[in-house]
């Protein structure tokens, strides 16, 4: 099966469940949503998704083969948009960028050359060689959009990717996702943000860590 | 502090626990290096005071009284008694004093000019060994053992010794000898010294003295003995206690002045007078101890300072880290309200305990070390906390409190705004900027002030220069890494792997990332310094052991040089494992010291020892230099050249009777062994001739006696016409000047001269060319100089051109050559063959100190030899005894502390770079889940920490190693690395370009190893998925 499929899963931390029994199905091309009340679950549900996290019970795939490789790395075809932005100080923001790629072996100087085109897609390629900590949080929201954005990864896992974000702004990050998804890519989006949500294919709402409702017709609460 | 309060700051304490156990462990090892400085200081001090009483000379540390009584019996029981009471008004300065009497007698029998001394002492037989019974009735006596007496006189003997008015007859009950001395008062000197002997005769008159030599140690007998005897003296003696307190032994020889000083004979008794007998030099004997104090405790403290400069910059930088982790709980207490002392109240609560229960737990942990050190390296001595090491605690608190004020002002005045968002890296603040240049401003002085300082004592703070060199080299090192990371920052943006690319980013922006530098790097310097130091002071003292021995090991003999040489000859025929010497080492001026060693054994006693010294000092003699002294003048005491050829360069217009003859020139020469040999070099009648003629029997010198023009075939060898030599030099010695003369084969006729161009012109009218240099009248001795001396200079020496032979006179001596240093004379004096100047000197007896050098394995059967031809080989000392004791001096004590607290900085410093890497960790941790979520992997963040150290540590081994140069080449010749006698050489304190290098890349290695294993595990540490969560700094 193509696409993102987490199966039933199940995540217990120190003895509180987390998720219980959740299942999705994003196909690629797809984008859709992840809902629902602070401590729902949405986090964990694109840790897992992206196999950051090794479920208790459950299981997710992408392409046909597990997220979860043992050690707790993204696979190189998953990408994460990360709500607390996740960009490195020590390096500016073409670079937090461009090594995105360069890990995934791209050569230094098309890295940096797609880098600026990602900055330039969420309009922060003039703050390319500032550092981080010169950047406000929306800045460093696009930037981290622009790194989660510019691997042209199978799956895309966003988390509260325009919390800070005017809606301007919002709206053109939530058209590169669009085109990520048109692109192929399978996008999931955690969001409390409506007009987030609307913009999606469908949606999954979680309360407490479980499926409340979902307009995906594979998605299924245990 | 409120319980509230209280409360917090212990949560707070425990939640920045790595920081907090850090700035805990920096404080107190500071405390504890300014508690154990005072404390080693004074324990050495006390050590010394000790050590000096127990070794001086007792004459000079004893009060002694005399009691004079003329008649025979008279009062004699009132002097004794009068005799203990004199000095117990001494208290505990000096021991209870021991009483004896003594009177001079004759023993026609024996010795019809010399006296014997009839002694009694109390408890006189158990402090020495007697062999047979301790006297106890009247005339019972005891002989010294080994003396002639002792021998003619078995036990049961009985002879009569007699006075002016009296006489006893004594019966022998035994012998006595020395015991051992070592662990009382007693000492031999005060038996055998003839010395001061004061006459009293009544307390109207002056004490008055006579001396007189004994050639016969002291007769011991039963006080019984004394009563029926006139002129008797009655001793009371009391030993200066042996105390570790300076002022009370001060106290002691103030007193005992003032007894010296009313030295007139006063009434101690009825008919009893008494004067004080001794001139103690108490002051003298603890004086150098000031002195040495002084240099031990500038050293302690220098070395203390850098203890606490570093352990204060250390809680700057640690507390800075600390207040900016603390930027948000201090935000909040802003918003909350809080201001002012309050704010500043939080803020410092924390960081203040830790302070002070650091400095609370280092006085015992330095008080601990201290009296470790001191039990370690002085013995079994007194430790006592003295003031200063309650003083500096406080110093330490004070300082530190302040260095935490300018690492949390900052942050506190830090706009509430930029406290709520992610940490900015910061320029220095003013505070910091400031004592940045202050560093390089006090190093420059320092190392000006230490090169510069007339006197060498430079002030105790100069003394922490290594440590400020240390941190200038620190900071010039963070400079360099950033300098150098900006420069691979660029390299590695269009470079591939992400290695290098992360390392420089992380050394450009990592904000504190190589703060720790300058502490490792002070550490380093002053660890390398105090290595340096404790080096040179090392291969000093083991110069300076062999040079006071003046081989493994010494010999002392009483016998005449003569007899002693031959003693040695007879016990080591072969000259294997003995050699004589014969030194005069106290001599200075015009009458300079000299050493006579019997040259042949040199090389197998004495020059193996040589080659162990790290030192040139003393130096080794080369064979043929050995050779040429050994041989006695067999050259007439013509000057000795040396080469092992001939130039030479004739212009020839001669003829001579047969030319078809052929003619030679023939060079004559004798070995200073009395050989003669000859070369020769053929010429024509006419024509230029230049030849190089071999000499190798000149090598180790030679004395060229003739020069002549021979024509073979033809007895007669007359010769007419002139014979030009322009040149003849035999290695670097023109012997066209050795004054040549025709000798009286030559005709009347012909005649030499000296041309203006130095040219040798022989002139000759038929007849023979046969010159010769002037006869010498006196034979020359061949010898060794050390040093500088200078046989010529007129007013160096007595007689230029001569030197002091054995017997104090002048002698014409050649010069076979010159060393820096010798052994048992030091750096200036005269070596000479002992047997060539004994030949010289056959009948004259020594002055000198005779002494047999010993290999170390010389076997039991050769000293037993040696023993048993007159040479008591119990009396020896070595090359280790007299390193222990040099091992003991202040300045080797001094050393050992010096390194001590550099250990102690080193620990400061590695606590402070592990409490500043820890403090990395957790952002470094994020940084990695940061760049592992976008898909780096561990290996490649494994790599990037390992060339991110492996940059800082190359620049800091290079930095460390210049860094460790400069201060070892501007403090070592500040430092009280040793202090030589007279003669002796001073420690080396020449820093070679490799100081330091070794060190440096040690330091780098281990600082990388630490640093590799704090941070390599937590690039894998914190989990990607805790990113989604967490935003860290």
């Amino acid at each position: 099966m193509s696409g993102l499929v987490v199966d039933d899963v199940t995540v217990d931390v120190v003895g509180r469940r987390i998720l219980d029994q959740v299942s999705l199905h994003v196909e690629p091309g797809r984008m859709i949503s992840v809902s629902g009340p602070s401590g729902s679950g949405k986090t964990t549900l694109l840790s897992v998704a992206g196999g950051l996290i090794e479920p208790s019970a459950g299981a997710a795939h992408f392409a046909g083969d597990a997220v979860w490789t043992g050690d707790g790395d993204p696979r190189p075809d998953v990408a994460f948009i990360l709500q607390v932005y996740g960009l490195v100080p020590i390096l500016t923001a073409r670079e937090n960028v461009a090594v995105a790629l360069r890990s995934r072996g791209v050569a230094p100087a098309e890295a940096d050359e797609r880098a600026v085109q990602a900055l330039s897609a969420l309009h922060v390629d003039e703050l390319a060689d500032r550092l981080v900590e010169e950047l406000s949080g929306g800045q460093m929201q696009r930037v981290a959009g622009a790194r989660g954005l510019v691997v042209g990864a199978g799956l895309l896992l966003a988390d509260e990717p325009t919390s800070e974000l005017d809606e301007v702004n919002r709206d053109h990050v939530l058209g590169e996702l669009r085109r990520a998804a048109e692109g192929g890519a399978a996008v999931v989006v955690a969001t409390h943000d409506p007009a987030v949500v609307e913009a999606c294919d469908g949606v999954v709402h979680l309360i407490d860590g479980a499926v409340a409702e979902s307009t995906l017709g594979a998605a299924v609460s245990g | 502090m409120s319980p509230v309060g209280a409360g917090r700051t212990l949560r707070g304490a425990w939640w920045r626990r790595d920081l907090n156990l850090g700035l805990g462990l920096v404080i107190m090892v500071a405390t504890a290096a300014t508690v154990a400085a005072p404390t080693f200081a004074a324990a050495a001090v006390s050590s010394l005071v000790r050590e000096r009483i127990a070794t001086a000379d007792p004459a000079d540390t004893d009060v002694s009284w005399a009691i004079g009584l003329d008649d025979p019996g008279t009062d004699f029981d009132a002097a004794i008694g009068a005799a203990r009471d004199l000095t117990a008004p001494a208290g505990r300065a000096f021991e209870p004093p021991v009483v004896g009497a003594s009177v001079l007698l004759s023993w026609p029998a024996v010795d019809r000019d010399s006296p014997v001394v009839l002694a009694w002492h109390e408890g006189m037989c158990d402090q020495v060994v007697v062999t047979g019974i301790c006297p106890t009735q009247p005339g019972d006596v005891l002989l010294p053992a080994g003396s002639t007496p002792a021998r003619s006189y078995p036990v049961g003997e009985s002879f009569v010794l007699h006075q002016r008015s009296a006489s006893a007859t004594l019966t022998v009950v035994g012998t006595w000898s020395p015991g051992d001395i070592a662990g009382g008062w007693y000492d031999p000197s005060r038996w055998t010294a003839g010395g001061q002997v004061p006459s009293l005769t009544d307390c109207g008159t002056s004490m008055t003295s006579q001396t007189m030599t004994l050639r016969t140690g002291p007769l011991l007998t039963d006080s019984s003995t004394l009563r029926s005897l006139g002129e008797v003296t009655v001793h009371s003696d009391a030993a200066l206690a042996v105390s570790s307190d300076v002022d009370q032994v001060r106290r002691a020889a103030t007193q005992a002045d003032g007894w010296e000083a009313d030295a007139a004979p006063r009434q101690v008794a009825d008919g009893v007078c008494a004067a004080p007998a001794s001139e103690n030099d108490i002051d003298g004997v603890i004086g150098p101890i000031d002195t040495e104090r002084s240099d031990l405790q500038r050293l302690g403290l220098g070395a203390a300072a850098g203890a606490v400069l570093v352990g204060v910059l250390a809680v700057v930088l640690i507390t800075t880290i600390s207040a900016r982790r603390r930027r948000q709980e201090i935000a909040l207490a802003k918003l909350r309200g809080i201001r002012g002392l309050r704010l500043a109240a939080v803020a410092v609560s924390e960081p203040l305990a830790v302070l002070l229960i650091g400095v609370v737990a280092g006085m015992p942990l330095g008080w601990g070390v201290g009296t470790v050190a001191s039990r370690a390296w002085l013995g079994d001595v007194a430790v006592s906390l003295p003031t200063e090491a309650l003083v500096w605690p406080a110093v330490v608190f004070g300082l530190a409190a302040i260095g935490m004020v300018v690492g949390i002002a900052r942050t506190l005045r830090e706009p509430v705004h930029q406290q709520l968002r992610p940490a900015r890296r910061r320029t220095a603040s003013p505070p910091v900027l400031l004592g940045r240049v202050a560093t390089f401003v006090i190093a420059a002085v320092g190392v000006y002030q230490l090169r510069h300082d007339p006197d060498g004592q430079p002030p105790w703070w100069a003394l922490a220069l290594p440590v400020v060199v240390g941190l200038a080299a620190g900071m010039v090192a963070g400079w360099l890494i950033h300098l150098v990371a900006r420069a691979l920052t660029a390299w590695s943006r269009m470079r591939k792997g992400t290695g290098m690319f992360l390392a420089a980013r992380h050394l450009v922006h990592g904000g504190d990332v190589a703060s720790f530098v300058p502490f490792a790097m002070a550490a380093t310097v002053l660890v390398v310094v105090a290595g340096s130091a404790w080096s040179a002071g090392t291969d000093w003292r083991d110069s300076v052991a062999l040079m006071r021995t003046g081989g493994p090991v010494a010999i002392g003999s009483d016998l005449e040089t003569d007899r002693t040489l031959a003693a040695t000859h007879t016990a080591d025929p072969d000259g294997q494992w003995l050699m004589t010497a014969l030194s005069f080492p106290d001599e200075s001026g015009r009458v300079y010291r000299r050493l006579y060693v019997d040259t042949e054994r040199w090389n197998r006693v004495v020059a193996p020892s040589l080659d162990t010294t790290p030192s040139d000092a003393p130096s080794d003699i080369d064979p043929e230099t050995l050779a040429a002294l050994g041989r006695h003048a067999g050259n007439g005491g013509a000057d000795l050249v040396r080469g092992t050829s001939v130039q030479v360069d004739v212009d020839m217009d001669t003829s001579w009777f047969d030319e078809s003859n052929d003619a030679k020139f023939v060079l004559e020469a004798l070995t200073s062994d009395g050989t003669a040999h000859a070369v020769s070099f053929g010429v024509p009648p006419q024509g230029r001739v230049s030849e190089s003629v071999p000499v190798p029997f000149c090598a180790s010198g030679c004395a060229v006696t003739d020069l002549r023009l021979d024509v073979e075939r033809d007895s007669t060898s007359w010769i007419s016409g002139r014979i030009t030599i322009d040149e003849m030099t035999l290695g670097t010695t023109d012997l066209r000047g050795l004054g040549w003369q025709g000798n009286d084969d030559m005709s009347v006729q012909s005649h030499v001269s000296r041309g203006a161009d130095g040219s040798l012109r022989i002139e000759s009218r038929d007849g023979p060319v046969s010159l010769e240099p002037p006869t010498p009248s006196v034979a020359k001795l061949p010898v060794v100089l050390a040093g500088g001396l200078d046989l010529s200079d007129p007013t160096v020496v007595l007689e230029p051109g001569a030197a002091l032979g054995i017997d104090g006179t002048t002698t014409p001596v050649d010069v076979v050559g010159r060393v820096e240093s010798l052994p048992l004379i030091g750096d200036e004096g005269v070596l000479g063959d002992l047997s060539v100047f004994l030949d010289d000197d056959p009948s004259v007896p020594p002055l000198g100190e005779v002494v047999v050098i010993a290999r170390a394995d010389t076997p039991p059967t050769v000293l037993t030899a040696l023993r048993e031809a007159g040479v008591d080989a119990g009396a020896s000392r070595s090359i280790e005894s007299n390193r222990e004791l040099l091992d003991q001096d202040p300045y080797a004590q001094g050393l050992r502390f010096f390194w001590l607290v550099a250990v102690l900085v080193a620990v400061i410093a590695m606590c402070t770079v592990a409490t500043a890497l820890v403090s990395q960790r957790q952002n470094r941790a994020d940084t990695g889940a940061a760049l592992r979520i976008v898909g780096m992997r561990r290996r490649q963040l494994r790599m990037a920490v390992v060339v991110e150290i492996a940059l800082l540590a190359a620049l800091m081994a290079g930095c460390g190693w210049v860094g460790a140069w400069a201060a070892s080449w501007a403090a070592l010749p500040s430092l009280p690395l040793g202090k030589p006698d007279a003669f002796e050489p001073s420690p080396a304190t020449a820093t070679g370009w490799t100081t330091g290098l070794m060190p440096g890349v040690l330091a780098a290695v281990v600082l990388s190893i630490v640093a590799l294993v704090l941070l390599i595990p937590v690039t894998g540490r914190a989990r990607p998925a805790a990113r989604l969560r967490s935003g860290g700094e």
